[in-house]
């Protein structure tokens, strides 16, 4: 395995090449829009954060040949810019679990709506710990290990919350 | 068994989770994105620019300043020499009394602040003096 400082993309990124924010682009933005758009609820809110975990990549790039792993880096980055935008006066409301239910995707076809909606309304209620985790792994596709340094945890306790996670969804599905 | 192993009806909860529908990044948000970069690297460039006129504004003016006051300085320092000595001069020729030195310090100090000359034309300070020999 390459290490950061050896890669070409970290190489690229460092040396503020466009190509390569270009490749780190379409690697990871459509995750990094997916757990923002879970952890903030908002589409809006989700763009503006993105944006800005690439734009403080792009200033702080010397730094990334110091990265261990990239994904990692960026999620972290992606969670502090959220944690920011949460805090801040809303711009745009955030969406209902129906309309978040109702946006599509080729694999929520299959879905029953009913339980599309009962499954997002079990999410905003889960408490944020579980929540973040469950968005980091399933929206993110992180590992927990990944998890854990982006959250700064153990890699068990990151699986714990995100079975205890599952269990309180299943919960709320089937009741 | 791995213990990040979930038992089927947790597996099944992941399954929904993953398949749910997911808000989609705008069509024109890399666009966006990669415009952001770019202007970010230009604001960079820009400051750097603007930073390195400022600077060699501020070495400018330095210089320029610098070679007035060598060109014209002494001269402006010498003159105020010559105005000072003349005003001693006058004083110790209206009273032979003062000492030289003494006469200097007067005429430097009526000389300095721009308030006292009006006050040493309207008061005579020696008026009504009898003496300042201190013997």
């Amino acid at each position: 395995m390459l290490r950061p400082a050896e890669d070409p993309l970290i190489e690229g990124l460092a040396e503020g090449r466009e190509e390569a924010f270009a490749v780190l682009y379409d690697s990871f933005a459509a995750s990094l829009f997916r757990v923002a758009a879970g952890m903030l609820g908002s589409p809006q809110d989700a763009e503006d954060v993105v944006q800005e975990v690439f734009v403080a990549v792009f200033r702080g790039r010397r730094r990334l040949r110091q990265v261990e792993n990239l994904r990692a880096y960026l999620f972290a980055a992606l969670r502090r810019a959220a944690a920011r935008r949460a805090a801040a006066p809303r711009r745009q409301r955030s969406l209902s679990p129906q309309e978040l239910a109702e946006v599509s995707s080729p694999e929520s076809i299959e879905l029953d709506k009913e339980q599309a909606v009962r499954l997002e309304r079990a999410l905003r209620i889960l408490p944020a710990e579980q929540r973040e985790v469950i968005a980091l792994k399933v929206d993110g596709g992180l590992t927990f290990a990944e998890i854990a340094v982006v959250l700064g945890i153990r890699a068990n306790t990151a699986a714990s919350r995100y079975r205890y996670g599952l269990e309180k969804l299943r919960a709320a599905m089937e009741a | 068994m791995d213990p990040f192993d979930l038992p089927p009806e947790l597996a099944e909860v992941e399954r929904r989770l993953a398949a749910r529908g997911h808000p989609q990044p705008p069509a024109d948000f890399r666009r966006r994105v990669l415009s952001a970069l770019r202007d970010e690297r230009t604001e960079k460039r820009s400051a750097w620019r603007w930073a390195v006129v400022a600077a060699a504004m501020l070495l400018v003016l330095n210089l320029a300043m610098s070679l007035e006051y060598h060109r014209a300085g002494p001269r402006i320092e010498s003159r105020a020499g010559e105005d000072l000595a003349a005003a001693a001069r006058a004083m110790r020729q209206r009273h032979p009394d003062l000492s030289e030195q003494e006469a200097y310090q007067l005429a430097l100090l009526v000389q300095t602040p721009p308030a006292l000359p009006a006050l040493w034309q309207g008061i005579d300070l020696w008026e009504g003096e009898e003496s300042w020999d201190m013997h």
